[in-house]
């Protein structure tokens, strides 16, 4: 979905192959949080794997990718329910009018005590219009469409089990990342809680990143550190929160491709447990 | 409607039936298929199988590695009762292939059909009530004892080798006809497998038996095995000799009680070989022992083996496997495996030779998985990892798989399930799927992905089940293949 200038395409593409072991999810809405299942409606699309009371969030997402001053990803996501189901709805920009593309991308899902899941689809247009031919006639913008799924189950009281299968089919263009498997675990008690993942691209079973982290909460805030493999490197992130406002932040630090900020804003509207529904 | 009015119109609508009639409706069999056909995915999120190995299933050793290998799922037809199924399927860039399947189990009649373009389960069975016993036509497998006569025996670096279960392998079935006398515990046997023809004669009681195969080959050279077998519930044996005087025995012995140890060994004459000679040689000498604790929430399991062909032709196994039950049926389990030296030795015609093959060597191994989930949500996760060096190092097979069977409403059923693999060549990476009527084991080559989808609902008095099926090689180009599956159970009084 990139073309462009050679050398920027050298540059962004070199960033992408190494971001492929990173995570096995996409990149449009991969706004900072801790792994595995999540409130925020943007990695509800993300990841599909809904957590949450029922209610409406609306996300600000943006993310500043590998220390590349003109390759960001703005993304605003909406999303929400009633009872178990849950809906989100997003729309995202990554790079430029040159390199880049938008995305549009939906989730839907349920929720429960013990379990949850969530079917999501995304689907990308280039920015730029492909070089064509001399001759030949304009070309359209390249589109392509993913799908993917998550679930999590419930192991005991304190601790949960996830999948995240993001990219189960795709068509056109290709997307971005080669998106695989990622399991993992998380568990905790009271403020604290850690976990465990796994995850690698489709065709690189056997160069599956392990991640490990663990976040403290208090009060209204919360901050987790997270590393991972392959190679090694470590993320730190905070959020806050405060009647109805929401902000967080999130550091990668690479050893070879240098820092990856995020950052969001999310407006809520949640329904506490003892709120009788309407 | 009488079982026989039953078969005859089934028959009818089941068109240009190729089959060939064969029998032995409780026999389990097998066959391979090659990688085109027909299959759905993955039961990954199927209730646990207790009778599943963790460290996951393959196919038998004289199969083709480089093929999916097809198994009869053990799924037992109540009496009275009979079955009908018509299978649609497609693959991207070939046609469209139809399968159908009739079962029949009557006090008086069994009758097991199938039919399909490049079915590898294609065939007939058929068993009857005759005057003074049961008989039995069409593709048999049978087996004395511990197989070493007549059936294929276990292989001592399968977990299921202590069992008395038969082994999958089906280098002992064949086109044949089966008499079981009523009153009397006599079997009469003539069956071809393989270009060998055989003809039996077994006295069977209810633990012990003892019978005479004589066996025919391609150079039309005549000779005679005769079996001794024992099978009660902590021990079984077999000892089998030829009339050139050459032996086999094998024998396990379990305790009932705790500490549950299980004892086996083998020993006998190199070239002894069973009524029908495996493609692969089966290992002259065996000394097994294992030993599991009682099941409680959290159980271990330790085997160890060792075998022995010929003199330079020897290998080795150890597992150990914990598993921990938690409250709501989950589960959790882990294993490790380590295997030496040889596991195949093939066999040439008219001769054997030490050929191995390069799955053989050193091999570490070691999986996790998780099975569990609130009723109506049950998930799967499972890890696994093999290698050529200690440590885990030198990968040869890594997989990494997930899936979920979920039922919003009673009778409705949607599952979904990925795995992500990279396997070295000649060592694929099995992937068990379930369908209706069989267990797939898919041989899984090279790095890339395999999903599946299935919606199974209720339809036209029986069961539909729809199977999305995408697979990404290493081209990274996905190649969708779906299953329509019908399958309807009645009573027939």
């Amino acid at each position: 979905m990139i073309r462009a200038r050679p050398s920027r395409i050298l540059v962004i593409a070199a960033a992408l192959a190494a971001m492929v072991h990173r995570r096995a999810c996409a990149q449009d809405f991969d706004g900072p949080d801790h792994a595995g299942p999540s409130v925020s409606p943007a990695l509800w699309i993300e990841r599909g794997l809904p957590d949450g009371d029922a209610g409406w969030r609306l996300d600000l997402v943006g993310i500043a990718w590998n220390g590349l001053e003109d390759f960001t990803t703005r993304s605003l996501a909406i999303g929400g329910g009633g009872g178990p189901l849950r809906l989100a709805i997003g729309v995202a920009s990554t790079g430029d009018a040159e390199i880049g593309w938008n995305s549009a991308a939906a989730a839907t899902g349920f929720i429960s005590p013990r379990c949850g899941g969530a079917l999501r689809a995304i689907a990308r247009r280039d920015r730029s219009i492909p070089v064509s031919e001399p001759g030949a006639g304009i070309e359209s913008r390249p589109i392509g469409i993913e799908c993917g799924a998550g679930f999590w189950s419930a192991i005991g009281s304190h601790s949960r089990l996830w999948a995240s299968l993001p990219a189960l089919y795709g068509a056109g263009e290709a997307a971005p990342l080669d998106r695989g498997l990622e399991t993992g675990i998380v568990g905790g008690a009271r403020d604290v809680s850690a976990w465990l993942a796994w995850s690698a691209p489709a065709h690189a079973a056997d160069q599956g990143e392990r991640t490990a982290g663990v976040e403290i909460a208090t009060g209204p805030a919360a901050i987790w550190v997270e590393a991972r493999d392959r190679p090694f490197r470590a993320a730190i992130g905070v959020h806050a929160h405060h009647r109805g406002f929401e902000v967080a932040a999130e550091v990668t630090e690479h050893p070879v491709l240098g820092e990856t900020l995020r950052l969001a804003l999310t407006l809520e509207r949640v329904r506490s447990a003892s709120e009788p529904e309407r | 409607m009488r079982p026989g009015t039953v078969v005859i119109i089934a028959s009818i609508v089941m068109g240009t039936m190729t089959a060939t009639i064969s029998a032995g409706a409780q026999a389990p069999r097998d066959s391979t298929a090659g990688a085109g056909a027909d299959s759905a995915g993955v039961d990954l999120a199927a209730p646990a199988d207790s009778d599943s190995t963790l460290e996951g299933e393959e196919p038998p050793d004289d199969a083709d590695p480089e093929r999916d290998y097809e198994i009869e799922r053990d799924d037992l037809l109540a009496k009275g009762s009979f079955e009908m199924g018509y299978a649609f399927s497609q693959r991207a860039g070939s046609s469209l292939r139809r399968r159908r399947l009739l079962r029949v189990r009557e006090p008086t009649l069994e009758a097991h059909v199938r039919d399909g373009q490049g079915d590898p389960l294609a065939g007939a069975e058929l068993g009857t009530r005759v005057r003074g016993g049961w008989l039995a036509t069409g593709r048999l497998a049978p087996r004395w004892g511990r197989g070493l006569v007549l059936g294929t025996p276990g292989d001592p670096w399968r977990s299921g080798f202590m069992g008395a279960a038969a082994a999958r392998s089906r280098a002992g079935a064949g086109d044949g006809v089966e008499y079981r006398a009523r009153d009397l515990p006599v079997d009469l046997l003539v069956q071809r497998v393989r270009r060998v023809a055989l003809g039996g004669f077994a006295v069977d009681g209810a633990h012990e038996g003892a019978g005479m195969v004589v066996r025919r080959d391609e150079s039309r050279a005549r000779s005679a095995l005769f079996s001794l077998w024992s099978l009660r519930p902590n021990t079984s044996g077999e000892l089998g000799a030829d009339s050139r005087g050459r032996w086999r025995g094998e024998g396990v012995f379990e305790t009932a009680s705790p500490p549950f140890v299980t004892l086996a060994g083998r020993l006998g004459h190199t070239a002894f070989d069973g009524a029908v000679p495996p493609r692969t040689l089966a290992p002259r000498s065996i000394v097994a022992t294992a030993w599991h604790s009682p099941p409680a929430p959290i159980s271990l399991a330790l085997a160890a083996s060792w075998w022995r062909f010929r003199t330079a032709a020897t290998g080795a196994r150890a597992a150990l496997e914990v598993r921990a039950d938690l409250p709501q049926h989950d589960r959790i389990a882990a294993g490790w495996e380590e295997r030496h030296g040889r596991r195949r030795v093939a066999r040439t015609p008219g001769s054997a030779c030490d050929c191995g093959s390069g799955a053989d060597g050193f091999r570490q191994g070691l999986w996790l998985e998780w099975r569990g989930g609130p009723p109506g949500f049950t998930t799967t996760a499972r890890q696994e990892i093999s290698g050529a060096r200690s440590g885990l190092r030198s990968v040869t097979r890594r997989a990494a798989s997930a899936g979920v069977t979920a039922t919003p409403v009673r009778g409705i059923e949607l599952g979904i399930a990925s795995t992500v693999y990279r396997s070295r060549s000649g060592e694929p990476q099995y992937l068990s799927e379930d369908e209706n009527d069989r267990r797939v084991l898919h041989a899984l080559a090279g790095a890339g992905r395999r999903s599946r989808m299935v919606l199974m609902f209720p339809a036209a008095g029986g069961r539909v089940r729809a199977t999305l099926v995408l697979t990404q090689a290493a081209d990274r180009v996905t190649m969708p293949q779906w299953t329509l599956d019908w399958t309807a159970r009645t009573r027939t009084r």
